[in-house]
């Protein structure tokens, strides 16, 4: 049990058809910012005075430096890219703090089991009385042929490690339930909640 | 396709307090030498609304550049550096822990403390230490970021606090300036000669 001010992390996900007619939607609590999402905070926080030694979703070790780069989380990945941004699997491995990457990514393409990563996108920032949320939305089409199913999804983020080079690591990671037919779209989308208690 | 909707909007209280995965948690105490004894600690409330605006430039990588207003009200808008940074050095009231006297209830609009207690000896005034940051620390699945300041008065009389703040630089296109990103009430009184240390601490958790 966690007390205090709150960071809330939101998942949905909705299929619509090519036309844009929206078959089902689901919406879940997050449950997994994991370790690399804290270490990086307490980067930004520290002013790189806590460099951190994690996994990138490669499982390498990484230091992570004070890159003065203008982001150390961002997520602003093109079309076809699925180094980072938000990505999907289909590994059903009961999440954990110490989760690096997926456990079974799916890749980018028009072939067997492969999904087309369109851009991700953002929003402003959304504005109610006592909260205020950050809006990250990634569509994927299914130009493959079968339906695809994934069952995990995660946000990688992009962050300043020793060098400095930028690297990727998994910043949250969800057990997620999606049927994608083939020629149907898929929107994965999540908001982050900052709410007063 | 239509542009997808988003979830800005409503939810039940039920799933968005079963989504709440990084907590912030308050406290105080004193340091006999180099260790901390805690005095008191409970929830903090209040993230306020810079935080999501700097955190929403981070993720898009400056795609959204909307800072929001810095702590002396002027609107920002985000450039090429670094955000939160909270590292003060002893003296530096522009980031870090700072506290006020102030009492007004808190709100996600606020962006400053609503009544600062400047650096000094003078009445009413407090010398700040340089911020401390811990390494990332584990508790159970959780991980722990923890970031103190002590507060040593030296104005000759007793001290009452009434509200903390998180300051951290954020630049903007042209400079660092510097964001409200927590805010909360605290009733604390430093008796003249007396040291106190104020401890925010982000909890991330699996829920």
């Amino acid at each position: 049990m966690i007390e205090g001010a709150q960071v809330g992390i939101l998942l949905r996900t909705a299929v619509y058809t090519r036309q844009g007619k929206l078959v089902r939607e689901e919406i879940r609590p997050g449950h997994s910012f994991v370790v690399a999402f804290a270490a990086i905070l307490n980067n930004l926080f520290s002013e790189a005075g806590q460099l951190a030694t994690i996994q990138d979703t490669g499982n390498v070790a990484r230091t992570l430096a004070s890159g003065n780069q203008a982001s150390n989380l961002r997520v602003h990945a093109a079309a076809a890219d699925a180094t980072f941004g938000i990505v999907l699997g289909t590994g059903t491995n009961a999440i954990a703090m110490t989760d690096y990457a997926l456990q079974t990514p799916i890749a980018e393409g028009t072939g067997s089991g492969q999904l087309s990563h369109l851009a991700v996108a953002f929003g402003p920032i959304g504005v109610a009385t006592t909260a205020r949320y950050i809006n990250l939305i990634r569509t994927f089409q299914n130009n493959s042929g079968a339906t695809i199913s994934p069952t995990e999804a995660a946000l990688y983020v992009q962050s300043a490690y020793t060098g400095p080079v930028l690297g990727i690591f998994c910043a949250a990671r969800d057990i997620i339930s999606a049927s994608v037919d083939a020629g149907q779209l898929l929107v994965v989308q999540y908001q982050l909640v900052f709410s007063l208690t | 396709m239509a542009d997808p909707p988003l979830l800005a909007r409503a939810l039940s209280p039920e799933v968005v307090r079963s989504a709440l995965s990084i907590g912030l948690t308050i406290g105080y105490g004193h340091m006999e030498g180099d260790k901390y004894i805690e005095e008191w600690s409970g929830p903090a409330h209040s993230w306020v609304k810079a935080i999501a605006a700097g955190l929403n430039t981070e993720i898009s990588n400056l795609g959204q550049t909307a800072l929001g207003v810095d702590t002396g009200n002027s609107s920002r808008t985000r450039g090429n550096g670094r955000a939160f940074q909270c590292a003060a050095a002893a003296a530096d009231l522009t980031k870090g822990i700072v506290v006020g006297t102030g009492t007004t209830a808190i709100a996600m609009s606020d962006y400053v403390l609503t009544t600062p207690i400047a650096e000094g000896v003078g009445a009413g005034q407090l010398n700040y230490q340089a911020m401390v940051f811990a390494a990332l620390s584990t508790s159970g699945t959780s991980r722990l970021i923890t970031i103190t300041r002590s507060l040593q008065n030296n104005s000759g009389g007793n001290i009452t606090l009434g509200e903390v703040a998180l300051y951290g630089e954020t630049f903007d296109t042209t400079a660092y300036q510097t964001f409200c990103l927590a805010h909360d009430l605290l009733t604390l009184t430093i008796n003249t000669g007396q040291a106190k240390t104020i401890t925010y601490t982000a909890t991330l958790a699996l829920v």
